[in-house]
């Protein structure tokens, strides 16, 4: 396998926050939800940004990789497009359905983790390969219903995933916690059984916890408990990349470049032990 | 209401369905999906609906001020996110907040 390329730190590049991601210290790649950036008329902001080489990844929301529909040609084109606009080294998008009975849910919920869902997902996942110009990365969400029908673990429907379709994976750190507030999941038990040298990069983001449930709102703090998900993951592999997703209520620059500080200690700490 | 399917029996594209419908138009929870999951999945969408709405409609978040949330929470048990995008689901609420008894509140304001 080619190595994967190094990103360092990086974070979600957002409009509200456009002129802030190019002052931040040390910000090695930038990612870019494809739903939202049409590739013919990218943000002056953001192609600035670009051209002055920053990385930028797509990231995709809404193909619902998981979902029994075909696949919209439309949003898998977009995915392509920004990746040859931007030279991206990947793309990436989320093991989730977004629609279903012709409903949009507006957001990604969780496969029943059976074989036939399994199936399902590894025909749209060769698909979406087939079109792509760079390879795919795969992650892992935040969920707050699990079905009463899975027949594997979280870390066994992403392993055969990958086995059966050379996927990477992005691995987000703050939704393998939601896993352990909202299921019991063990985050550490999970990064052991994850082929983990096929980690692309990963995902850290603030949530709060309601009612006993963790909601991975990104408009939080990094809270202490998933940046010990980070070091245990950078313990065990070498990390590419991490990067910040943040939402919404975005906080001052210092706030968001301590974050990002605290982010990058935790990853080269761990990194050198 | 009755359990919408048997786990064991329903096929994926079902089960599927089923979530979606209890999410976005209040249908029962899947079979053996616990109910009050679904119910906090539900308030989340609606909640992540309303944050992008009032994003897109900043004018007419600023004048419905503390209504905006209930506003929005009312309106969208009556109507599931337009397929198009968010932007189709700002004009919707827009209408519906032009329409409704928040016309009367924004009057008076």
């Amino acid at each position: 396998m080619t190595a994967l390329p190094a990103l360092g730190v990086g974070i979600g590049w957002r409009p509200e926050i456009d002129l802030t991601v190019p002052r931040l210290p040390g910000i090695g790649f930038v990612e870019v939800i494809a739903e939202n950036v049409d590739p013919a008329a990218v943000p002056g902001s953001l192609a600035a940004l670009h051209a002055d080489g920053m990385p930028v990844l797509p990231h995709g929301v809404s193909l619902s990789l998981g979902g029994t529909e075909r696949l919209d040609p439309r949003r898998l084109r977009r995915l392509a497009e920004l990746a040859e606009r931007f030279g991206s080294p990947l793309v990436s998008e989320h093991v989730a359905f977004c629609r279903a009975g012709g409903l949009e849910a507006g957001h990604l919920l969780p496969v029943p983790r059976t074989r036939e869902a399994l199936a399902t997902a590894t025909a749209n996942i060769r698909a979406a390969q087939a079109e792509l110009p760079v390879p795919l990365a795969l992650e892992n969400i935040a969920a707050l219903v699990s079905w009463p029908e899975d027949e594997l673990t979280e870390a066994q429907f992403l392993t055969e995933l990958v086995e059966r379709t050379g996927v990477l994976l992005l691995l987000d750190v703050a939704n393998l916690y939601a896993a352990q507030v909202n299921f019991g999941t063990d985050p550490v038990a999970t990064l052991d059984r994850l082929p983990l040298s096929q980690v692309g990069y990963a995902h850290v983001a603030g949530g709060v916890r309601r009612d006993g449930l963790w909601h991975d709102t990104h408009t939080h703090p990094v809270s202490p408990e998933i940046l010990d998900v980070l070091a245990a993951l950078a313990e065990r592999t070498a990390l590419p990349g991490v990067l910040l997703e943040r939402d919404d209520d975005y906080p001052a620059d210092a706030e968001l470049a301590a974050e990002l500080a605290a982010i990058r200690a935790v990853a080269d700490r761990a990194a050198v032990r | 209401m009755p359990p919408s399917a048997e786990p064991a029996s329903a096929g994926l594209a079902e089960r599927q369905r089923d979530l979606v419908a209890a999410l976005v138009t209040g249908a029962a929870a899947p079979a053996g999906v616990p109910p009050d999951r679904v119910r906090a999945q539900a308030l989340a969408l609606v909640g992540k609906r309303a944050r992008t709405v009032a994003r897109r409609e900043p004018g007419l978040a600023a004048r419905l001020g503390e209504e905006f949330w209930p506003a929005f929470q009312r309106y969208a048990a009556t109507q599931p996110r337009p397929p198009e995008n968010s932007a189709a689901d700002a004009r919707a609420f827009r209408r519906y907040a032009r329409a409704g008894r928040i016309r009367k509140l924004l009057r008076g304001r």
